[in-house]
């Protein structure tokens, strides 16, 4: 039997060729490699996501958004500057209409604002199915998994970080599905009364980009600088709080004080202990992003004075260049992470996270269960917008594959990533030589913990390269921690301002000798693992 | 053979035929197939709806019912606003007019903000049955499940917001059924008995900032000192050390808790768990109420740290546990007949009269489910609930500066004092019991066991107390006499009356009596606690006195008790300096109470019911020249049957209490029924027999007295009697001891 060949009409002919061009102009226009990613995003999007079966019902919580659609074509037509503009809203909860306002935010990366899924901050009265919150982000995740920034908050909030309240949503707006979007808290004065730990405000700073006045956006500027760079964002009398700003500000700046200086006056005035989880939380989740311009928060609290930072738009696996163990993000944590006795208890926090989270397997546990939560919203969701490429301007409809390749790059990155911290921190290669006093040398990161018994009742005095020090008593035995010195690589500008440095941790070679007679069982460890050296 | 081509008819009959053999056959399934069967899951995406809907049609089984008619709540307009209640959709407090049967007045009411339903405020000098705050959630016949739960909970002794079911009418619009619902404030708790308790509000959900910490009712040293008692005794278990915290919890009502929870399979993470922390004991005392939501029994998400699963811990407290279950699976039985009678009750209200049959096998199931053997005494149980416990995001940093008090290292037990006491008076120690067996104790000083020891005194046991001796028991009191043989406490010398028996305990105790036979109390305060009655129980989750006789006193009360539930039972009473019984901010029924006021008692009153909720059954009221029966304090009490004579009032009734008055016989009495209160009072009065009284009624203009027919039987089941009751089985305890009953 012979079969008939059809023939192919003129009209698909000249579709056809019409495609073939406009792919070829878009190439040619776009580049390959940005053309490939945005066709591809579109392609996928328009034959995959609509083959999502049986996706079952949200177990994200569905946040029902009405906004006259008057308000926001007008919005819409003049973003991003329109995103200042409060309108009237109503949130739809339980059946009962709640009234917010409404307005869109973010205006730096275009995720925000282009595509179909656009960031807008909630405001909301009193009483409210959020209560007690009453500002809220709601977020155009910024990554294709979604999960991200919201994975790397429960990171450093596990860490005992201070962070904001942050929720996986699904969005309706004005009856038709918005997509899964990210619930974020915002922050004021509230913030620890929020947290039932007091009844009224608290002083809190705000430091980001300076505050949109016109239709432009303004010039970055280095927070620790000055002060009044801080915006204050509390009702709370700010005597206070703003003296101590300017005493730590000015101990950023001054870079005559001696390092025991700057030790004990920024301990008066930062919440050291809080501050080592919040740089352990920002190495753990391997994130810059919280920079000497923007994403800073400073909280004093009611209870100690003292400030304390706030995790803010974590950026799971967003890393330094060079993976380095001592990245210097901002102006405080280069004069932090000087202080050794700082380091090492920020290390040490980084080292028992990776034991629970990864060691334990806390991380993939939770991360499989969001995953979980999140899919039935995700499958349903058919307008994801992103970063589709490089460019800031490609934000476009992505897809479902997408989103599951990210989820399972993102497993291996964090894994690896984890692999090779633990190894940088648990690494414990020491040379020692033993005559009338001890030689270490060591090529090792980690700073290394001496320990001996001694019926002495005195503290006994040790001798750690130039510096004599006082023994410390650490259950029943003597201990004396041999710190490791740091410096900026070669080249590099040794200036709390300078941005996107880190610190390198040199070689160790060092004398240790006792005064009062070399103890017979020193035991070396590991000071960050406690585990004995090799 | 040729089959013939021609087709054949299909006569009338056969078409009846068939269509009665099809319909019969869907009918006997839906009307015959086990309710627990048809509940169930079904194969082929057949839905719950849709077995529901044919059922409502097909399933024609029989049900027994009673008559029941719920209260009615009418809501009017708002004040300035046209909308009515159904039509309310902001999240604000709309003031409309309000009426339900002897209550009218404005109240506000708003939206709740986390499930459908609404939240009533009443006016602070105007509450319904005592409450100022109510919760009205949509209701359907599932919502049995949370009255079942409720009873289970009582049973266990916990505290526990109570549950009925009323319907609602807007502007003359019928609204549904709703489930009301006692709202947890420190009102809640005051009428629980709980005075003086500080409200304690947590979360197991660690993923919630806000959360992490307790919100607690109380002033502002109060708050300080007890955040940071709880978040000391949670750094202790992070720790990997309980002490601390099964120091601060009530072990008994913290395991009927956990129980409850593991019955009703709740979802830990999204219900909020409330305590009472009293601050006379130091002890939490958790509250149970009903859960919105349950949980997928695969989902081991962790907690956050919290005041209850992690005492699943400690290996005696995981024994008790589960004992506890053991101990409810004996209780099966017995709950189902009262869920039984549930049923009976309130299914009638939940589902239209087509749906009752299937109504009724759902609610089988329901019961079914939470009264399963294997599941209550499930061996993963414990390990289930006790899951990983995580602090809530930040915790570390927020700790910092938070004052918590020292690690106190407390002696395990106060054994030397014990010991040395047992010795003097020769009393059994065994184990955490101090037992008083038969024989005579002369009590020359006042003695105070402590919380965690049972004070068990056993038959034949005569305690003589000397003057202004008090016996105070801190733990649970057990008193074991019987009619024929009772435990006698008197004192020592009649002219020096001894100071009182008092229980006190945290909320979560037993006290049982049986037996006594006590006189020469005059009252005392122990410790702050003022105790006014010549026995007094204060703070126990239940308090059970039978067979009992209370004579020559000059307290207050002869017998005070103090919140809990209650339940009595052959008691009579003869003295009494203003009330020979009091009950305040209690529970229960009174049965078969002789209350006999002697002339040398001057004003006092037979039975004095102050809040709470009573049935008194049964019994005599005489003599009194106050009131046989006193009812205050926007109490709601049930009068059947029971016989007054010769008092001055025989009930009175004030401050917006409600009285139903049913088959009782009211003789030679000056006055039947007293109001006359400025809040005035509610008497709703059925059949009774009124024979030689002077005066049927005094009531004032702010009291109503409604006249009714027949009782309903949710009307007799809110009070926790049966509207047809069997015949009492105590007996009735004669004067004296000797001889009159053969009882033991």
């Amino acid at each position: 039997m012979r079969r008939d060949h059809r023939r192919i009409g003129m009209g698909w002919w000249v579709m056809g060729i019409g495609v073939s061009v406009s792919m070829i102009v878009f190439a040619v226009l776009l580049g390959p490699g940005r053309f490939v990613r945005i066709a591809a995003a579109s392609f996928l999007s328009a034959t995959v996501d609509g083959l999502a079966e049986d996706r079952g019902p949200h177990e994200l919580r569905v946040l029902d958004v009405r906004v006259d659609q008057h308000y926001l074509d007008t919005l819409n037509t003049d973003l991003p500057w329109s995103g200042g503009r409060n309108v009237p809203a109503v949130l739809v909860d339980n059946g009962v209409e709640h009234p917010v306002k409404f307005r869109y935010r973010g205006v730096y990366s275009a995720s925000h604002y282009l595509g179909g899924k656009k960031s807008f901050r909630l405001s909301l009265k009193k009483d409210n199915p959020f209560s007690p919150y009453r500002k809220l982000n709601v977020i155009n995740p910024k990554s294709f998994n979604m999960v991200n920034n919201h994975m790397g908050n429960w990171i450093a909030g596990r860490m005992g970080v201070a962070v904001p309240w942050n929720e996986m949503v699904f969005v309706r707006l004005n009856g038709h599905d918005n997509g899964v979007m990210e619930l974020y808290e915002q922050i004021d004065g509230d913030f620890e009364k929020m947290r039932r730990l007091t009844k009224r405000e608290v002083p809190v700073y705000r430091g980001d980009f300076p505050p949109i006045t016109g239709r432009e956006l303004t010039e970055k500027r280095t927070l620790w600088r000055k002060a009044e760079y801080w915006e204050y964002v509390s009702k709370a009398d700010s005597t206070l709080s703003h003296a101590r700003l300017k005493v730590l500000v000015n101990v950023i700046y001054d870079s005559t004080l001696t390092i025991p200086e700057r030790r004990d006056t920024l301990a008066r005035l930062i919440d050291v202990d809080a501050y080592a989880r919040y740089l352990a939380a920002m190495v753990v989740v391997n994130t810059k992003h919280m920079d000497q311009f923007h994403n800073q928060w400073l909280v004093m609290s009611d209870r100690t004075g003292l400030f304390y930072p706030i995790f803010w738009d974590a950026l799971l696996m967003f890393p330094p260049e060079g993976e380095p163990l001592y990245f210097i993000n901002d102006a405080l944590a280069h004069w932090f992470l000087r202080i050794p006795e700082w380091r090492l208890l920020r290390d040490g926090y980084v080292y028992q996270a990776l034991q629970d989270l990864q060691t334990s397997g806390a991380f993939m546990t939770e991360y499989d269960r969001t995953i979980e939560r999140v899919q039935p919203s995700l499958l349903a969701d058919r307008n994801k917008f992103g970063h589709v490429s490089l460019f800031p301007a490609d934000v476009h409809r992505f897809s479902v594959v997408h989103a599951i390749s990210s989820f399972a790059r993102m497993r291996v990155t964090v894994n690896s990533y984890w692999d090779r911290l633990s190894a940088r921190l648990a690494a414990n290669e020491l040379h020692v030589d033993r005559t009338t006093s001890l030689r270490l040398t060591s090529t090792v990161e980690a700073p290394f913990e001496l320990r001996w018994k001694s019926l002495q009742q005195e503290p006994p005095q040790v001798i750690i390269g130039s510096d004599t020090v006082s023994a410390s008593r650490v259950d029943g035995a003597w201990s004396v921690t041999v710190y490791r010195a740091v410096g900026l690589p070669d080249g590099s500008w040794d200036r709390p301002f300078a941005n996107w440095q880190h610190y390198v941790v040199k070689p160790l070679d060092i004398t240790v000798a006792f005064p009062g007679g070399m103890p017979g069982d020193i035991t070396i460890t590991n000071a960050i693992t406690h585990e004995a050296v090799r | 053979m040729k089959r013939s081509g021609k087709p054949r008819r299909i006569g009338l009959m056969a078409w009846l035929l068939g269509v009665a053999v099809v319909a019969g056959g869907v009918l006997a399934t839906f009307s015959l197939l086990s309710t627990e069967r048809l509940s169930r899951k079904w194969p082929l995406g057949i839905g719950y709806e849709e077995v529901g809907s044919y059922a409502r049609w097909l399933d024609r089984r029989p049900v027994e019912v009673g008559p029941t008619i719920p209260d009615i709540y009418r809501f009017g307009g708002s004040k300035g606003v046209d909308t009515c209640i159904d039509e309310q959709s902001g999240p604000g407090w709309r003031t409309r007019w309000f009426e339900t049967e002897g209550y009218g007045d404005s109240v506000d009411v708003r939206h709740l903000l986390n499930e459908a339903g609404y939240l009533l405020r009443f006016k602070k000098n105007a509450p319904l049955n005592g409450q100022r705050r109510m919760l009205l959630l949509t209701a359907s016949v599932a919502d049995i499940r949370a009255k079942y739960l409720e009873t289970m909970a009582n049973e266990l002794g916990l505290t526990a917001p109570s549950v009925s079911f009323v319907r609602a009418i807007g502007c003359g619009k019928e609204l549904g059924l709703f489930r009301k619902e006692e709202y947890i404030d420190d009102d809640f708790l005051e009428r629980r008995g709980l005075t003086g308790a500080s409200l304690v509000r947590m979360s197991m959900d660690p993923t919630r900032p806000d959360l992490q910490f307790p919100v607690i009712n109380g002033d502002s040293t109060e708050r300080v000192v007890l955040r940071g008692t709880i978040e000391r005794a949670l750094d202790e278990v992070a720790h990997g050390r309980t002490d601390a915290l099964a120091q601060l919890m009530d072990e008994r009502a913290a395991i009927a808790w956990l129980l409850m929870a593991w019955v009703d399979q709740r979802d830990l993470l999204k219900e909020p768990l409330w305590f009472a922390h009293q601050w006379s004991t130091g002890r939490m005392l958790p509250i149970y109420s009903t859960p919105s939501t349950t949980r997928d029994s695969s989902d081991h998400a962790p907690l956050a740290y919290n005041l209850l699963t992690p005492l699943l811990r400690r290996p005696t407290f995981r024994a008790h546990f589960e004992r506890a279950q053991t101990g409810l699976v004996a209780k099966i039985p017995a709950l189902r007949e009262r869920f039984v009678a549930l049923n009976k009750a309130w299914l009638p209200v939940l589902a239209e009269v087509r749906s009752l049959p299937y109504a009724r096998t759902t609610a089988t199931a329901t019961m079914e489910a939470l009264l399963a053997d294997h599941h209550i005494r499930n061996s993963n149980a414990a390990t289930s609930i006790e899951r990983p416990l995580l602090f809530g995001p930040g915790h570390a940093t927020f700790l910092h500066g938070m004052p918590l008090p020292p690690v106190v290292a407390t002696a395990s037990a106060d054994t030397s004092g014990l010991r040395a006491l047992a010795k003097r008076y020769k009393l059994i120690l065994q184990g955490d019991s101090i037992v008083f067996p038969r024989g005579k104790y002369s009590i020359d000083r006042t003695i105070e066991f402590p919380a965690g020891r049972t004070v068990v005194v056993l038959q034949g046991a005569r305690l003589f107390m000397a003057s202004g001796t008090s016996l105070l028991c801190q733990g649970d009191l057990f008193i074991r006499g019987t009619l024929r043989n009772p435990v006698f406490i008197r004192a020592e010398d009649d002219h020096a009356p001894f100071g009182t028996i008092a229980v006190l305990g945290s909320g979560s105790q037993y006290c049982e009596i049986s037996g006594l036979f006590v006189s020469g109390g005059a009252g005392a305060t122990l410790e702050g606690v003022p105790h006014s009655g010549m026995v007094s129980v204060r703070g126990m989750s239940r308090t059970a006195v039978v067979n009992s006789v209370f004579e020559e006193t000059s307290a207050d009360a002869a017998l005070l008790i103090h919140g809990g539930a209650v339940e009595m039972n052959g008691v009579r009473c003869e003295a009494g300096r203003k009330d020979l019984i009091l009950l305040e901010h209690a529970s229960g029924v009174v049965r078969g109470v002789q209350a006999n006021v002697k002339a040398k008692d001057g004003q006092a009153n037979g039975l004095r019911i102050r809040s709470g909720q009573v049935a008194v059954i049964g019994g005599r009221y005489s003599g009194s020249r106050g009131a046989g029966i006193v009812v205050e304090g926007a109490a709601q009490v049930l009068v059947r049957n029971a016989q007054f004579v010769q008092n001055n009032e025989a009930i009175t009734a004030t401050d917006r209490s409600m009285v139903h008055v049913e088959g009782n016989m009211f003789t030679a009495n000056t006055t039947v029924l007293r109001g006359g209160s400025s809040a005035g009072a509610r008497f709703m009065l059925y059949t009774n027999t009124f024979d030689g009284n002077s005066n049927d009624r005094a009531v004032g203009s702010t009291d109503t007295v409604v006249p009714k027919d027949a009782m309903e039987e949710s009307t007799a089941v809110s009070f926790g009697v049966l509207l047809n009751e069997p015949e009492p089985e105590a007996k009735q305890p004669g004067r004296g001891a000797r001889g009159r009953s053969t009882q033991d």
